[in-house]
């Protein structure tokens, strides 16, 4: 069809180019006129240039064709230019669609080597960044396949044998350790934390912890083992240098144990001497007042004795004198002489003055008897309150220890405050009284050192709701609020140094506390204080033993 | 001899009486008070040489006492008798001069005569020699002299008629 179309082209174009202009000439020339000839040139010409177009058209068409195939070789496949329907055209369309094949083709190519380009690219960054994984790694790392030759290692695995990389490759991995356990490579769960030794390209030996894992392909077929070996040298160095400074720890822990159980002990000897001490400081404030007390009788009584003394002599000396009378006058016959004597004798006798020295000796002895009384009664107080044969719970009733109390401290109270006392009922408690006298006496003296001229002690006990409430009331000076917080703190003393010890409330605390009671101030500057004890009378049976312990620091 | 006075102030009546009876056989005219305020009383009546305090009183300590006896009465000889004396109140007492002699009890029955003895006889001399002085050549009268030259026992008197302090007591 095509062909057709191009060949019926072709002579159409001959036709009107030489047939017919050649046969109308011919036929006309015998009669030619000048119209005609004019006419027939004309026509001739027309056709002519008819064929000489469609000639034009043809190699057109060819030309369209032979660019197409040239656009083509020259890979400029979208220039493709559309041509004339004809055969040529045609071919140039045939040309065209496998030329947009080819540009299909050719694209799908461009997509598939970019595609592998970057897969290529992906694999190389993935290969660098296993690479640089491995070798930040800091355990050794090799891995060999599945006849135990060496494929890689990391940078640390080189260092660490001291090996060039090129030179493990292929190497088998049992070179490289002192004895390789060959099961461990079989284990499916791999091995963690083996201990064994690797041995460098300069025969040093390394002692490292290797932690196996099988390398398995996609459908699970092992394929080699990867090793991750941990240069233990540092570790175990800190280890026996640990377990040494564990060893010289230990050492130091029993002897500083040891140390501290010493001071512990001298700590508790201490508190005993504290407590004693402290005991021994009030019994010092009260040896001064007992000492007063004391003094006065013996004072006169000495110094009656030596009256008395006089007397007697005064009294041999009247003896005497009445003796020589009875004798004289047994002997003197004489009247008139035994007057004399008689005289004589009542002289004497009268300047004498012998009733009076009767009746004095009688006051001396008399006042005598009485300070000897108060000695022993001061003795028998001294007794009652220390209990120094005592030191157990004993059932004690209060009121009379407190009496005891007020018995040796009196002298300290009454020369500054009146003293008033309300004792009602309470229980007897089983208590070591000694340790309360102890607390009453501390109380007692802190009042005292609290009162002027004027003021009032007042103490008072009761019983209520099982528990026995003793308080001591001053009309002092009183506690700042500052110092109330602090009064039974050890060494806590607002008194000049060398009056007080600060110890007297706070083991008073302490001695409350072990009775199971409670010690309580409240006080108002200007206006006094009271010291309240409140006494269990049920749980003195369950109480503590008096071993001398320092309460804890409130 | 002159029979010298003697105030004997205690809150404890055997106290008192035990001293009182001690003075009077040694020929002391005694006079016994129970507080400071009865002394003051008697001071006030009688012409005392010599009181003799407790320290420990009801009231007043005796150095306070003492005080007010040196301000109204400064020629009698002031003495403390205590078994429990603030010694340094009484310290203090000794050297404003308000206390002449400190005696602990229980006392002892010679060194308390002998003190007061002691005492007594050269402030009877000073007294006498003082009065002697006529008022131009006085420097002194007793009170100021025993501040002039404090801790002074004993004076004599020299052939011109003034007033010997023997250093060598000091």
């Amino acid at each position: 069809m095509k062909t057709k179309k191009i060949l019926t082209k072709i002579l159409v174009a001959l036709a009107l180019t030489f047939m017919i202009p050649q046969l109308v000439f011919l036929y006309m020339w015998e009669n030619l006129s000048t119209r005609s000839t004019f006419l027939l040139f004309g026509s001739t010409i027309l056709l002519i240039g008819i064929g000489s177009y469609l000639i034009w058209d043809i190699v057109r068409s060819i030309r369209a064709v032979f660019r197409n195939i040239d656009e083509i070789t020259k890979n400029e496949l979208n220039e493709v230019v559309p041509v004339v329907s004809d055969e040529l055209g045609m071919m140039g369309n045939s040309i065209e669609v496998i030329s947009k094949k080819i540009v299909e083709n050719m694209e799908d190519l461009q997509r598939s080597t970019a595609l592998i380009e970057k897969t290529k690219k992906d694999l190389n960054d993935t290969l660098l960044y296993v690479e640089s994984v491995m070798n930040s790694i800091g355990d050794a790392l090799i891995v060999i396949d599945s006849e135990y030759k060496i494929k890689r290692i990391n940078k640390t695995a080189s260092a660490l044998l001291k090996y060039n990389e090129d030179d493990l490759i292929g190497r088998t991995i049992d070179s490289l350790f002192e004895y390789l356990d060959e099961n461990a490579f079989f284990k499916a769960e791999g091995v963690t934390g083996k201990r064994m030794t690797c041995i460098t390209m300069e025969n040093e030996k390394i002692p490292v912890d290797v932690n196996i894992q099988s390398l398995l392909d996609l459908i699970g077929t092992r394929i080699g083992h990867v090793l991750v070996v941990r240069d233990m040298r540092v570790t175990l160095d800190l280890i026996s240098r640990l377990e040494a400074a564990n060893t010289s720890l230990e050492v130091t822990v029993q002897k500083r144990t040891h140390e501290l159980e010493e001071r512990c002990q001298e700590l508790k000897m201490k508190d005993a001497q504290i407590l004693q001490q402290e005991k021994m400081a009030s019994v010092g404030v009260l040896t001064a007042g007992i000492a007063h007390e004391i003094n006065n009788p013996v004072g006169y009584i000495s110094s009656n004795m030596e009256m008395l003394q006089d007397s007697l002599r005064d009294i041999i000396s009247y003896t005497q004198l009445l003796e020589y009378g009875i004798d004289t006058l047994t002997k003197e016959n004489d009247a008139e002489r035994r007057v004399f004597e008689m005289n004589q004798i009542k002289q004497v006798q009268a300047r004498m003055q012998i009733e009076k020295t009767f009746s004095e000796s009688e006051k001396i002895m008399k006042e005598s008897r009485q300070g000897l009384k108060r000695i022993k009664r001061i003795i028998h107080d001294l007794r009652m309150f220390s209990h120094s044969d005592e030191n157990k719970m004993i059932s004690t009733d209060l009121n009379q220890e407190i009496q005891n109390t007020l018995n040796i401290v009196a002298h300290e109270l009454k020369s500054k405050a009146k003293l008033k006392t309300q004792f009602e009922f309470v229980p007897p408690l089983n208590c070591y009284p000694q340790q309360l006298n102890q607390v009453f006496m501390n109380l007692l003296i802190n009042a005292s050192h609290a009162v002027s001229e004027g003021d009032e002690i007042r103490i008072r006990t009761q019983y209520k709701d099982g528990q026995i409430y003793i308080t001591i009331q001053d009309t002092g000076t009183g506690i700042s609020p500052e110092n109330l917080n602090k009064i039974f703190d050890p060494f806590f003393t607002t008194k000049p140094v060398g009056k007080g010890t600060g110890l007297g409330l706070y083991i008073s605390y302490g001695i409350i506390e072990k009775h199971k009671g409670t010690l309580s101030v409240e006080s108002t500057p200007g206006e006094g204080t009271i010291f309240t004890i409140k006494l269990p009378v049920a749980h003195s049976e369950s109480m503590v033993h008096p071993a001398l312990t320092i309460p804890a620091v409130r | 001899m002159k029979r010298y006075s003697i105030l004997i102030v205690d809150d404890e009546p055997n106290i008192r009486s035990s001293l009182g009876r001690l003075f009077h056989k040694e020929g002391y005219e005694t006079f016994l008070a129970e507080t400071g305020e009865d002394a003051l009383g008697i001071l006030e009546e009688h012409a005392i040489s010599i009181v003799l305090t407790d320290y420990l009183m009801p009231g007043q300590s005796g150095v306070e006492f003492l005080r007010m006896v040196k301000a109204r009465y400064p020629h009698a000889i002031r003495i403390v008798l205590s078994g429990k004396a603030d010694m340094e109140s009484i310290m203090a007492g000794v050297r404003e001069g308000v206390v002449s002699h400190f005696l602990l009890k229980p006392w002892d029955n010679t060194v308390l005569k002998e003190t007061v003895r002691k005492a007594v006889i050269p402030m009877e001399k000073k007294q006498n020699l003082l009065q002697k002085c006529t008022p131009a050549k006085k420097r002194y009268d007793d009170e100021n002299l025993d501040q002039a030259y404090p801790g002074i026992l004993d004076v004599n008197e020299a052939t011109n008629g003034a007033i010997i302090i023997d250093d060598s007591q000091f």
